[in-house]
């Protein structure tokens, strides 16, 4: 790399806190977005925690990136400003993955819940992050990135703009963004989707920036005004503690392992969907999704019979 | 001391302040009403009916009846303020144990372990009647008698 690129999160925090003060205020004056002090101090430590993390496990993440990028690379980009602009659309698709995976493979969402756990929506909600996202195969979806010879410090520096990208659209303070806006990108009332835990909300919006991913891959859903979203998991936690927050479903998952019988269902509860049981005794998403609408047709089924009075 | 270290405590006096901000300015009401326990319950299980709902002394605490004891049994807890709750199901419950003026709950979940709720004459009745008649799950309850 012929020069230093700054860390864009760290330039951004500033602007974090900044932003968080505006919107607190803002729904203070208003009501129009909600705050819970134990839940927002939960998002905060949790935020201040992965930074650690980060940092603890950024040596294995650089040393990787660069053996595949020394050694398999099949072009040199070089370092070029057109450069920056492929790596950042690249890389955007590759969160999008990632972060798909985040929410169908259980390995992967052991890591990524932290961030679906608060039962709130705002800016603080944005900060509470993994500290365990080093120990999923995340990684390995940026891998063909490098493969194909962009410098990883180009793309960590991408990523590094995508997540401070990422964090004005923890809001319910702002509603809709002018039309173009809301077509190409992502925004609030997109992402709010995304963290909305009502049946027909589940699994979708999953892109970084670029909302085209989202109608490209089939995930895109929009926010509809008559089914106001419900924040937080299906199952929610019962706790603030941080310990217990980062690494609950981590240990879900050992001792799902450990009580089953058979290697096959031991690897399933690993890869298969969150909710996923060999006897189907919990509910996976598209579960969750199929009842909603049977019962709904139920219901539309109902009233159509209904004698008009 | 380390530059990292100083930034880690700077980011902490960061978070304990807007800790110390949000709880200072917004409103702190930590009572459930039949309402809330009723959707959030039904939420998770849209298709059960519900019989009674017992609401703690305190009002941060309220157990769903459905209909068909069989069928689960939910337990919704007050976390923070009303906004932040934690419904459990019976699956989920590990051991129970009904005293005069107690409801005491193991629970197999690494967030929530166990939980106790002061009950009322009434609400000892009304749950200790439920739960002999659950089939299922009165083997697993150890009932004091009032």
């Amino acid at each position: 790399m012929p020069f230093d690129l700054p860390k864009p999160t760290e330039i951004a925090v500033p602007l974090f806190i900044i932003l968080m003060l505006i919107e607190l205020l803002y729904g203070w004056k208003t009501g129009k977005t909600r705050f819970e002090a134990k839940d927002t101090l939960t998002s905060l430590i949790m935020g201040t925690g992965s930074t650690v993390a980060g940092a603890l496990s950024a040596t294995f993440i650089i040393t990787l990136s660069y053996w595949v990028w020394d050694n398999f690379r099949l072009f040199d980009w070089g370092y070029a400003w057109w450069v920056f602009i492929v790596a950042f659309i690249l890389d955007d698709l590759a969160y999008y993955w990632i972060h798909r995976m985040g929410h169908r493979m259980r390995w992967m969402w052991a890591a990524h819940v932290i961030h679906h756990s608060s039962q709130h929506y705002n800016l603080s909600t944005a900060l509470r992050q993994t500290w365990t996202g080093s120990l999923t195969p995340g990684i390995f979806f940026k891998l063909p990135i490098f493969l194909i010879g962009i410098d990883p410090t180009i793309v960590f520096f991408c990523a590094g703009v995508n997540l401070v990208y990422q964090f004005w659209i923890h809001t319910e303070a702002i509603d809709k963004c002018p039309r173009w806006f809301e077509y190409w990108f992502n925004t609030p009332s997109h992402h709010r989707v995304h963290h909305a835990n009502n049946p027909q909300y589940l699994d979708a919006n999953y892109a970084g920036v670029f909302m085209v991913w989202d109608r490209m891959f089939g995930s895109f859903i929009p926010e509809e005004k008559s089914a106001p979203c419900r924040y937080g998991l299906v199952s929610d936690l019962g706790t603030f503690n941080p310990l217990r927050v980062a690494l609950h479903e981590w240990v879900g998952i050992i001792k799902d392992m450990i009580g089953t019988t058979g290697l096959k269902n031991k690897i399933l509860f690993l890869i298969a969907p969150p909710g996923w049981t060999p006897d189907g005794s919990r509910l996976t998403s598209d579960m969750i999704k199929e009842r909603a609408k049977r019962l709904e047709a139920e219901k539309t089924q109902q009233n159509g019979q209904m004698p008009a009075e | 001391m380390s530059p990292e270290l100083a930034k880690l405590l700077q980011s902490l006096v960061g978070v304990f302040f807007v800790f110390g901000l949000v709880y200072w300015l917004f409103p702190k009401d930590k009572s459930l009403s039949r309402k809330l326990a009723e959707t959030d319950f039904q939420r998770l299980y849209p298709e059960t009916i519900i019989q009674d709902i017992i609401i703690s002394d305190d009002f941060r605490t309220a157990i769903v009846l459905p209909r068909d004891g069989n069928n689960c049994f939910g337990v919704i807890k007050i976390l923070g303020d009303r906004t932040v709750t934690k419904l459990l199901s019976v699956h989920e419950i590990a051991k129970m144990q009904i005293d005069p003026n107690l409801f005491h709950l193991s629970v197999n979940d690494f967030t929530f372990p166990s939980f106790t709720m002061n009950l009322s004459p009434d609400g000892y009745n009304v749950l200790n009647t439920y739960i002999k008649a659950c089939k299922e799950f009165a083997p697993k309850v150890k009932i004091h008698a009032l």
